[in-house]
């Protein structure tokens, strides 16, 4: 038997699930939850196998939430919106339905699961996909941390800077710091570039964010932020900001 | 066309002939006065003279109207006026003589007279010429410049046109692929419903997708319109979407730009419903003021979502599209106080009329 639950705001697009799932048997669906929160912790209480999965979604959306789990079950988008399948198959999505879909569609999707025993061969093919579609890039408004026990929801704009650790990145902003897993490169990447910049190896920071430059030694600046952190610069760093800052 | 800027109209011939008189009596005077000839004679020949460079002076229209001179450069035209200037003047001036001499074959000496201001009147005829062309330059580039602001004028009203076309609003495909999902739902949950669905979805887009030409309608069918969208939306989000109209009798026949609405709508429930779990209030009120009414939309908001950086692109569409059908500034005032955002859009009665 596998178990599933459903991530999914609208209560007619739940019900049309639950009525596609008649036809298999062994999918059981233990729990449903009509928001990305209550989503988040629900697959932390019942771990399912399975989650059919909305996008937009109030409190976090369904990218959000995944991000903030640790090791996440098979996945299957059900959206309207068509932007998401190359991000959603990044993630290891097991398939991407676009609303309104089709009872052989949605079986299509579910079968997949079950011959899921062949994980490797399906690695592979999502590779595959993702190498033949253009990197579109789609920038970040927020940012969703755990902080303790809780979730964080972190508007871009209110983050001064960012430090790389590891494998892991600090976020630096006015009320604290929040530690992600993700890479420098992805943030650099999502982030505008006109706001935040790749001042160090070691440092995003937002451009609004700081102060001043100090001189530190001969060709060396620190850049001075409105928290009082100073961070290094390097030359390369250093000619980023003056060429943003000529714009 | 371009038609014979004097001899077109008669006002026109008038003054034309009335400076050619005036010139004629000048010189006459300045004959008798100054070359002690007698009145008879000098106005005799001034009116030779002149009168038959004023005919000449209309056929001079026709050289530069139909002669193609863009292909020419600034020199060679210049010359080609200066030898055509002095060409004319030389034949001119020797018909006149001929004429004058015809004339007062008699008398010898004035005949005499007459050849001593020869290069006078040959430099007469060559300033005739230059004004004449550069009279009809002028005109001809003043007819052009006219033109030209006329066509600007209809280019300009194609572009508002074209501008307010592209900011209607328009269907956004999530609302339709959601709606249709649910549609797909109800079919095996609620038939009837489904039904209902799909003939309230016909009828919004029917609206929505035909009113390509109408620009204007009345309060009340806007809100009707508006009352389908809500309605289909809160199949989708039930209990998490309500709304609420207080719009008085006296303003439903008032004209409105057709779907000014619906993009603060779709923001309201962008920004609203898609971001909150509990339920959000949309309220319409409607007031009369001076010359006009006023609209106002308000919704409250999860105060716990964070700020999505949703692109503002919708209201200002709205601004743009008020601006332009009305000509005026600040039609519409956005504020965001205790968890409650809100629109005030102001529709002025008199423009309408002269509004596209």
């Amino acid at each position: 038997m596998i178990k599933a639950i459903i991530i999914e705001d609208e209560q007619p697009a739940r019900d049309l699930v639950k009525h596609y799932l008649k036809e298999h048997q062994n999918i059981e669906v233990v729990a449903e939850f009509s928001d990305g929160f209550s989503g988040l912790k629900g697959i932390n209480e019942f771990k399912p196998d399975l989650v059919f999965l909305d996008i937009q979604m109030p409190k976090l959306t369904g990218f959000e939430l995944l991000e903030l789990l640790d090791s996440y079950p098979q996945i299957i988008f059900t959206t309207a919106y068509d932007q998401y399948a190359i991000k959603a198959f990044e993630m290891n999505a097991v398939d991407y339905l676009l609303k309104p879909f089709s009872q052989e569609r949605f079986s299509q999707a579910v079968n997949k699961v079950q011959n899921l025993n062949n994980k490797a061969e399906q690695q592979g093919k999502v590779q595959n996909l993702t190498k033949h579609l253009s990197d579109e890039v789609e920038q970040l408004d927020r940012v969703v941390v755990k902080f303790g026990n809780k979730i964080k929801v972190i508007p871009v704009d209110d983050i001064l800077y960012i430090e790389s650790q590891d494998d892991y990145v600090m976020i630096y902003t006015t009320e604290g710091k929040y530690l992600k897993q993700q890479t420098m490169k992805y943030f650099e990447i999502h982030l505008d570039s006109g706001i935040f910049i790749r001042i160090h190896r070691s440092y995003i920071a937002n451009i609004n964010s700081i102060k001043q430059l100090e001189l530190y030694e001969k060709n060396s600046y620190l850049a001075v932020l409105s928290n009082g952190a100073k961070l290094k610069v390097s030359d390369s760093g250093y000619k980023h900001l003056k060429n943003v800052l000529k714009n | 066309m371009m038609v014979h800027p004097i001899i077109s109209n008669l006002r026109n011939f008038s003054v034309y002939s009335v400076i050619w008189l005036v010139i004629i009596l000048i010189l006459t005077f300045v004959d008798v006065n100054i070359f002690k000839a007698d009145f008879l004679t000098a106005f005799t020949s001034s009116c030779v003279y002149n009168l038959s460079y004023e005919i000449l002076g209309i056929g001079l229209w026709y050289n530069i109207r139909y002669k193609n001179f863009e292909k020419i450069n600034q020199v060679n035209r210049f010359l080609y006026h200066l030898t055509e200037a002095s060409i004319i003047s030389i034949i001119w001036v020797l018909i006149c003589q001929f004429i004058i001499s015809t004339l007062f074959s008699s008398e010898k000496h004035l005949f005499n007279l007459s050849n001593g201001y020869l290069p006078f009147t040959f430099l007469a005829g060559v300033v005739y010429y230059i004004f004449l062309t550069l009279f009809y330059y002028l005109y001809i580039s003043y007819i052009n410049l006219q033109e030209k602001i006329k066509n600007e004028a209809t280019l300009q009203a194609l572009v508002k046109e074209t501008e307010l076309n592209l900011l209607k609003s328009q269907i956004n495909p999530h609302f339709l692929f959601n709606s249709l999902n649910s549609i797909s739902s109800l079919t095996i949950t609620n038939p009837g419903k489904a039904r209902e669905m799909i003939i309230k979805l016909s009828e919004f887009l029917r609206k929505s997708i035909g009113n390509k030409e109408q620009k204007m309608i009345s309060l009340s069918e806007e809100l009707q319109h508006l009352l389908l969208y809500l309605e289909i939306e809160k199949v989708r989000f039930g209990e998490r979407l309500q709304y609420q109209f207080d719009i008085p009798e006296t303003c439903n026949k008032f004209p409105i730009p057709i779907m000014i609405m619906q993009p603060i709508i779709e923001n309201a429930i962008k920004h609203g419903v898609y971001e909150a779990t509990e339920p959000i209030l949309i309220k319409f009120t409607c007031t009369s003021i001076f010359n006009g009414i006023k609209i106002c939309i308000e919704n409250n908001y999860d105060p716990e979502a964070p700020p999505r950086k949703g692109n503002r692109m919708g209201l200002k569409n709205v601004d743009t599209r008020l601006k332009l059908t009305y000509h005026s500034e600040n039609l519409l005032k956005t504020s965001n106080e205790n968890n409650i955002f809100k629109v005030e859009m102001t529709f002025p009665a008199t423009s309408l009329k002269q509004s596209i």
